[in-house]
C-alpha cells in the first residue's frame, strides 16, 4: 500500500491540501514550531549528553580513584590490620598491594623486570603495579630501569636513579636538599634491615649500600605530564629493587662474604650491575604486604580497588555511575580509627563528582524524556486536529467517491511521525558529520528512538480519534459540511 | 450489469442525533428501483436529497437502520443494515457502483486534475485532459458543475444519482449532458435518479414518464420551536423505463446551434474523451 501509485497520490493531494493558500501559513507555523522546539530539545539533550559522557568518562578513567593509600602506624598495627581486615577487603573488591608504599612523600615501589611488563592477563597480580607507574607518570622510566642487553648472562644491570615526581619546578637547592634527604632515607632504611647481622658481612654490606646511594641520579618522569592531582603530595619515586639487593644480600648464605663484596658493580654511567635475582623480590616477601623487615613507619599501604566506579544501567536508558558505598564507607571508617588516608579529600571528592554527575545525567534524560515525549504528543496531536478542522469538508467529500479512511489516517499518522523522525535523525547525523563519533556512543540514540517509538505508538490512537468522525458507521456530510 | 434497489417502508433515518426523519409508502410498503430514470418531484425540504443520500449511501446510519424495524434498503440483495455492514463496505460500493452528483458543488483545494486523479482516476488517459494549474475552486458556480461533471460522471458506473444537476447550467452544457447520459445509458448506466425543480412540471406532463408512487416523509423533533410546523411533505416519484426516447428529445430541444454542426462536435470531444 504504501508504495502503490494511488497511495503516492493521495499523498501528495493531502500535502497540497494542507500546504493549500488560505491555511499555508498557519500550517507552516505550526510546522516550524514543533520542528523548532523538538530540534532545539534534541540537541540539547545531545549536547549535555556530550558533556556529561566526557566527565563520566573522566572519572571512570581516573586512575588515582582505583587506590586508596592507607596509613599504618607500626608494623603491629599493620599486622593487626591484616588480620582483621584483609578478608573483609576482598569481599569489597579492594586489594593490598605489597609491591609499594609511600614513606616520607615518597613512593617505594618495585620495578617490574622486562618480562613481566607487557600486558599479561594471566599474571593477575602485576595490574595494579603497572596502573600505579601510570599515575605516577613512569611508565617510560620503568620500561628503562633495567638496560637494555644486559641480562644475557646472570648479571643485570639497572639505572641507580629515583624519579622526581613533583619536583619539576623547584629550584636546585630544593631539588639537592630532597636528594640528599632521600639517600639518608635509603641509609637510614638500609641500617634498620641490618639487624641480627653479623659483623662482617655487614661491612660488606654497608660498602654496598654505599654504592647504592652514592650512585643514585635524579631523573625526570615525563616531562610533559602534571602530577596527579590526587597524589602531588609525593615527591620522589625511588624502585624497591635497591633494598631488594641488600635483602637478599643479607640473606644469601651460599655466596661467600668476600666475593658478596663483587657482587653489586657500580659503573660511572651511574648504573649498578648485580645478579639478576637480587633484583626481584626475597622470597620471604613473595606474595607478602607486610615487608617484615624495611621497618618503615607510619607508611602509606595501598589499597587497589578496579570496580570502585563502574558504568551501571538505569531504568531510563542510559548509564551512569555506580559507587561502592561499602567501601567508600569502609575506608571512611577506618580514617577515623587511626588509618589516615593519604589524601581524605579524594573520598569525598569522588562522592561529589560521582553524585553531581548522576545527577547530571538524570536531569538530562528526565528532561529530555518529559518534554520530547509531551511535544511528541502535543503537536502531532495539534497537526492532526489542524488537518481534520481545514480538511474535514474535503475529505468527506474525497470519502464520498472513494474508500480510503485507512490511507488517510496513515498519512495524517505518518506526516507528524516523519518528521519527529527527520530531527531524531537530523540532529545526531548532523553531530557525528561535524565533531565525530569521538565522546559521542550508541547510547545517545537508544533514547531518542525510544521516545519516538513511543510517541509513535501514543500518537496512533490520538491521531485516529482526531479522524472519528470519518471511522464511524455514519458518514453525514450535512454534519460535516456545517464546519465551512 | 444487474442494478435493482429495493426499500422496504417505513424507513426511519436519524439524523445527526437530533431528529429522525420517517419514509411512508402511499401505496404499499415496498419500492424497487430497476433500470430506468426516476424522477423525484416535491418542494424545498421535502426530504429529496434526504432520499438519494440514504439511497447512495452518503448520509444516514449507515449499518444500523435496522434497529428501527422494518425498513430497510438494499442494492442488488445486499442490505445496508444488515450485521457486518460498515462504512468501509458502504465506500467500495460507492467506489465500484455509484455516480453522486451532489447538489452542493464541491472540490478538493488542488489542481483540476488531482481531483479527478483522486475522485474519479478510473480512466489514466482522461486525466491528462484535466489542467495541472486550474484550481476549480475559484472559478464561478456554473463552471465548477461544469468541471465536476467532467469530473465525477463515469459511464463505467451503473447507477448515477444526480441532484439537480442543471441548476447553474446554460443551454449549451445542458445539452452537453443530456448527450453524456444518453452515451452512458448506451454503455453501462442502468439506473438514474434526478432531481430538478426545473423540469418538474415538464416530466410530470411527459408521456415517457409514468406516475411510480408517492413518499410522505415525516420530520421528528426538527425546528420545534417554528410555530406552524409542517407535519408532513411530499415526494412523487417518476418512472421512465426506456429513456432513451427521452434523452433524444432532451438533446433535440437543447440544440441551438446548427444540429450538424453541434453533433460533431459534441462527438468529437466526447469520443476523444471516452475512446483515448
Amino acid at each position: 500500500m504504501l508504495f502503490s501509485r494511488d497511495f503516492s497520490i493521495l499523498q501528495v493531494v493531502c500535502l497540497k491540501m494542507l500546504f493549500r493558500k488560505s491555511t499555508r501559513k498557519r500550517f507552516v507555523c505550526l510546522v516550524v514550531t514543533f520542528m523548532f522546539l523538538m530540534g532545539f530539545n534534541t540537541y540539547s539533550y545531545v549536547m549535555t549528553f556530550i558533556k556529561t559522557e566526557s566527565l563520566k568518562k573522566e572519572v571512570l578513567d581516573e586512575k588515582a580513584f582505583k587506590f586508596f593509600f592507607i596509613r599504618q602506624r607500626t608494623p603491629d598495627d599493620f599486622e593487626k590490620f591484616l588480620a582483621g581486615s584483609r578478608q573483609q577487603l576482598r569481599e569489597l573488591g579492594a586489594e593490598i598491594v605489597g609491591k609499594a608504599f609511600i614513606y616520607q612523600n615518597n613512593l617505594y615501589i618495585h620495578v617490574l623486570a622486562p618480562s613481566e611488563l607487557g600486558p599479561d592477563p594471566g599474571a593477575g597480580g602485576n595490574d595494579a603495579i603497572l596502573l600505579l607507574y601510570g599515575i605516577f607518570n613512569m611508565t617510560q622510566a620503568a620500561r628503562e630501569f633495567y638496560v637494555e642487553g644486559s641480562g644475557a648472562g646472570d648479571q643485570t644491570r639497572v639505572k641507580g636513579m629515583y624519579i622526581d615526581y613533583n619536583g619539576v619546578s623547584l629550584s636546585k637547592e630544593i631539588i639537592q636538599s630532597r636528594q640528599t634527604a632521600l639517600k639518608s632515607d635509603l641509609a637510614d632504611i638500609a641500617d634498620m634491615m641490618l639487624t641480627d647481622v653479623g659483623d662482617k658481612r655487614r661491612d660488606v654490606i654497608n660498602t654496598l649500600k654505599q654504592r647504592i646511594t652514592d650512585n643514585m641520579k635524579r631523573a625526570q618522569g615525563n616531562e610533559k605530564s602534571e602530577p596527579n592531582l590526587y597524589l602531588s603530595r609525593v615527591e620522589s619515586v625511588v624502585p624497591m629493587n635497591y633494598l631488594h639487593i641488600l635483602e637478599h644480600l643479607k640473606q644469601d648464605n651460599t655466596t661467600d662474604v668476600i666475593d658478596l663484596l663483587d657482587s653489586v658493580k657500580s659503573y660511572p654511567d651511574s648504573t649498578i650491575e648485580t645478579d639478576s635475582r637480587y633484583l626481584n623480590v626475597p622470597e620471604s616477601y613473595l606474595g607478602k604486604a607486610l615487608y617484615a623487615d624495611i621497618d618503615m613507619y607510619p607508611r602509606y599501604v595501598p589499597l587497589y580497588i578496579p570496580g570502585l566506579l563502574m558504568p551501571q544501567w538505569n531504568w531510563l536508558l542510559y548509564q551512569n555511575i555506580h559507587i561502592n558505598d561499602d567501601f567508600m564507607n569502609y575506608i571512611n571508617g577506618m580514617h577515623f580509627k587511626g588509618h589516615y588516608l593519604f589524601s581524605y579529600e579524594k573520598s569525598h571528592i569522588i562522592r561529589d563528582r560521582v553524585r553531581n554527575i548522576n545527577d547530571d545525567i538524570w536531569s538530562n534524560h528526565l528532561h529530555f524524556y518529559l518534554t520530547d515525549l509531551s511535544m511528541g504528543i502535543a503537536f502531532p496531536f495539534m497537526i492532526s486536529l489542524f488537518a481534520f478542522i481545514h480538511l474535514k469538508t474535503e475529505i468527506a467529500f474525497l470519502l464520498m467517491y472513494k474508500n480510503r479512511v485507512r490511507e488517510i489516517l496513515l498519512i495524517f499518522w505518518m506526516l507528524p511521525v516523519s518528521l519527529m523522525l527527520l530531527i531524531k535523525c537530523g540532529v545526531p547525523a548532523g553531530f557525528y558529520l561535524f565533531m565525530g563519533t569521538k565522546g559521542a556512543p550508541a547510547d545517545m540514540i537508544l533514547p531518542l528512538f525510544v521516545t519516538f517509538l513511543a510517541a509513535a505508538a501514543g500518537f496512533y490512537p490520538i491521531n485516529r480519534w482526531c479522524f472519528s468522525q470519518f471511522t464511524g458507521d455514519t458518514l453525514n456530510l450535512y454534519a460535516l459540511h456545517k464546519g465551512r | 450489469m444487474r442494478s435493482l434497489f429495493e426499500v422496504k417502508f417505513p424507513l426511519v433515518v436519524k439524523w445527526d442525533d437530533k431528529f429522525t426523519i420517517t419514509f411512508n409508502l402511499q401505496k404499499g410498503n415496498a419500492l424497487e428501483f430497476k433500470g430506468g430514470v426516476y424522477f423525484l418531484h416535491g418542494d424545498n425540504g421535502s426530504g429529496k436529497t434526504t432520499f438519494l443520500n440514504l439511497l447512495a449511501l452518503t448520509a444516514g446510519d449507515v449499518g444500523k437502520g435496522g434497529k428501527t424495524g422494518a425498513g430497510s434498503v438494499a442494492y442488488n440483495g445486499e442490505a445496508y443494515n444488515r450485521p457486518g455492514f460498515n462504512h468501509i463496505r458502504a465506500a467500495e460500493l460507492r467506489e465500484r457502483y455509484f455516480c453522486i452528483f451532489p447538489q452542493k458543488v464541491f472540490f478538493l483545494p488542488v489542481s483540476t486534475r488531482d481531483n479527478y486523479i483522486i475522485l474519479n482516476g478510473s480512466d489514466r488517459n482522461r486525466e491528462e485532459s484535466f489542467s495541472l494549474k486550474e484550481y476549480p475552486d475559484l472559478l464561478s458556480g456554473g463552471q465548477q458543475q461544469k468541471v465536476l461533471m467532467d469530473i465525477i460522471l463515469d459511464e463505467k458506473k451503473p447507477v448515477w444519482f444526480l441532484d439537480e444537476p442543471l441548476s447553474n447550467l446554460d443551454a449549451e452544457r445542458r445539452h452537453y449532458f443530456w448527450v453524456m447520459l444518453e452515451k452512458a445509458y448506451k454503455i453501462n448506466l442502468r439506473t438514474a435518479f434526478f432531481i430538478d425543480h426545473w423540469m418538474g412540471k415538464e416530466i410530470k406532463n411527459d408521456r415517457h414518464f409514468c406516475f411510480y408512487n408517492t413518499l410522505q416523509v415525516v420530520t421528528e423533533n426538527r425546528q420545534k420551536d417554528n410555530v406552524p410546523e409542517i407535519e408532513s411533505r411530499y415526494i412523487e416519484i417518476y418512472e421512465n423505463n426506456v429513456p432513451l426516447e427521452f434523452f433524444a428529445r432532451q438533446i433535440e430541444e437543447h440544440l441551438f446551434l446548427k444540429p450538424d454542426a453541434a453533433k460533431e462536435m459534441i462527438n468529437g470531444v466526447l469520443c476523444k474523451g471516452l475512446t483515448t
